[in-house]
């Protein structure tokens, strides 16, 4: 499982690179409007852009189930067995609902192909796409959390 | 309400109980009240994604965290410390006023309680067990003042509620000053009486001539509040702006001043926010899913006809809300409460006349104090899982210092004004 390892390294690069730019984006739009003296008219929709990719990216390809804020109060008194088959059953049952979701999911992403960003005249679609692809990624994450759940039962 | 709504919030309920990640739970339970109701399953993605793109103010998040992530990677929290130390520590308790005056200062450059927790918080824990203080109580105390994290400007809760409830942000950043620091001498008192009924020691004074030194070496990260806030009110920068300013200035007093930022820490930095963020995040977009059903059923409106046929005061129903809040903070995470019951209520209050601002203020404030209640609150925690103190020292010594803060509470809901005198005098709100 080498080649996960490098992929999984590389999309937290990406991560960290996206609050980069999304830093980088508000400072330029600021220093325009004081430094340059017109306000800059793309930065406010680039930084709305990075900022949606920063939370779907950093969701799909970089948290990992342990990340997430969970309720763990009645989940930690059950006894081992029952929490492990109460587990899978609500990871199963959420990943099923994701996958049901997916192809409606996608294909609303998709039906904006015709729309564009006031400013920068971007794709709507493609900005969305992030979302699509978190959902399939929660999904998937969901079926291995099972997996694990159920070799350590 | 329909039977997809009731399916909903089972559906929720059972997935939570599962420990399936809150943020997947909300989505979830949103699906299946549209596949229930034969509505396009579409309409999540319409919902989350589209308000999300028109939340700008959200992209203040990730900022104010960096910031804060920024602030603890180097001497920072130190410097800090130093400073409180040489101004508070010959009080009864010392240590532990220092550790409420660090939170003051901290809170006003950071909007989250953990990450006051977290950097100043951790340098007072060790100081305090260095010092013979019972380590549960140095936790209770720091896990304590870390609640000033939300309150005092700038707030992460409070841009939540901002969005949510519609209301001025630079309002309810001000409501949050005169009730933060109501806490800190609340709290300065619970551990003078401590102190004294247990002899807790009394730090010595600094070095003759070291005064002036200590403080100058503070005066550059108190910079940070003042371009934060600053920048906010003088109407130079949005708040969103105002937190990627601030979050430059840590980073060239981090990076070029005191030169304890090279790349490996920069990048840790990052990851963190980016992770930290997107935690958050990701359970607003589910809160951004449920609020959508909630609104088609109209819970929300049905709700505020029942409470207003009931001819309850306002002043009633702000304390059956905080009672059952306090509650509910014992077994439900903070940013749930927030986001999910929050927006519920938001018509009741407007029927009752209640002001949303002065609303938005209590309700963190409730929900802050639920951060520090066992069993279920997460700074006593995140403090039980960096310092190795047992959560059950902590627990012992908490319940003094959540009784002030309850009691705070209530005289935000007696005394209205506490919080609504300082956007009033500044013209924010009539």
């Amino acid at each position: 499982m080498k080649w996960l390892r490098s992929a999984e390294r590389a999309a937290a690069i990406v991560a960290a690179a996206l609050v980069a730019a999304l830093f980088l984006v508000l400072l330029a739009g600021v220093a325009g409007r004081y430094v340059l003296g017109r306000p800059l008219a793309w930065s406010d929709e680039l930084a709305v852009v990075l900022f949606i990719w920063l939370v779907f990216w950093t969701g799909a390809f970089v948290l990992s189930m342990r990340e997430h804020v969970a309720f763990d109060v009645v989940y930690e008194l059950l006894p081992p067995r029952l929490r492990a088959v109460l587990g899978m059953a609500g990871a199963l049952c959420a990943a099923a609902l994701l996958f049901w979701a997916l192809p409606k999911i996608a294909d609303y992403v998709a039906f904006l192909w015709r729309e564009r960003t006031p400013v920068l005249q971007w794709r709507q679609d493609f900005l969305y796409a992030c979302f699509p692809a978190f959902v399939a990624m929660a999904g998937l994450r969901l079926l291995a959390y099972t997996a694990a759940l159920f070799r350590s039962r | 309400m329909s039977g997809p709504f009731l399916l909903l919030v089972a559906l929720f309920l059972a997935l939570a109980i599962a420990r399936v990640p809150m943020a997947f739970a909300m989505i979830c339970a949103a699906i299946a009240y549209l596949v229930a109701g034969g509505k396009d399953v579409g309409l999540v993605a319409d919902q989350v994604l589209n308000t999300l793109y028109a939340s700008y103010v959200l992209i203040a998040i990730p900022l104010f965290m960096l910031a804060a992530n920024l602030m603890n990677v180097g001497s920072m929290s130190d410097r800090l410390f130093d400073a409180c130390h040489a101004f508070v520590g010959r009080m009864k308790g010392g240590l532990a006023q220092v550790d409420v005056l660090v939170s003051v200062v901290f809170s006003s450059m950071s909007g989250s309680a953990v990450a006051d927790a977290a950097g100043p918080g951790l340098v007072t824990i060790r100081a305090m067990e260095k010092a013979g203080y019972p380590r549960g109580f140095a936790a209770a105390i720091v896990a304590a003042s870390s609640t000033l994290g939300p309150i005092i400007p700038p707030s992460i809760p409070m841009v939540l509620y901002a969005l949510m409830a519609n209301a001025s942000l630079g309002a309810l950043f001000l409501g949050g000053v005169v009730p933060g620091l109501l806490m800190a001498a609340a709290m300065m008192i619970v551990v003078w009486i401590t102190a004294t009924r247990r002899d807790f020691p009394v730090e010595p004074p600094p070095a003759p001539g070291t005064r002036g030194r200590i403080f100058s070496r503070a005066v550059l990260p108190l910079g940070m509040p003042v371009i934060l806030l600053g920048g906010i009110y003088s109407g130079a920068f949005t708040p969103t702006e105002a937190s990627a300013v601030a979050a430059l200035y840590t980073m060239l007093l981090a990076g070029l001043v005191y030169r304890e930022l090279g790349a490996r820490e920069l990048y840790g930095v990052l990851l963190t926010t980016a992770k930290q963020s997107a935690v958050i995040l990701l359970m607003i977009c589910g809160a951004f899913a449920i609020n959508y059903c909630v609104a088609a059923e109209q819970v929300d409106k049905a709700l505020a006809r029942w409470i207003g046929g009931l001819g309850l005061a306002p002043i009633a129903f702000l304390v059956t809300v905080n009672v059952l809040f306090l509650l509910l903070g014992a077994l439900l995470d903070a940013t749930t409460l927030l986001l999910v019951l929050v927006p519920v209520l938001l018509p009741t209050v407007a029927a009752l006349g209640i002001d949303p601002v002065y609303f938005g203020v209590v309700i963190i404030f409730n929900i802050t104090i639920g951060l520090t209640i066992p069993p279920h609150g997460l700074l006593l925690f995140v403090l039980a899982a960096i310092t190795n103190i047992p959560l059950r020292e902590i627990f012992r010594e908490s319940w003094g210092l959540v009784a002030a803060l309850v009691a705070c509470l209530f005289l935000l809901v007696a005394l209205p004004d506490l919080v609504l005198w300082l956007p009033r005098v500044l013209g924010y709100i009539r």
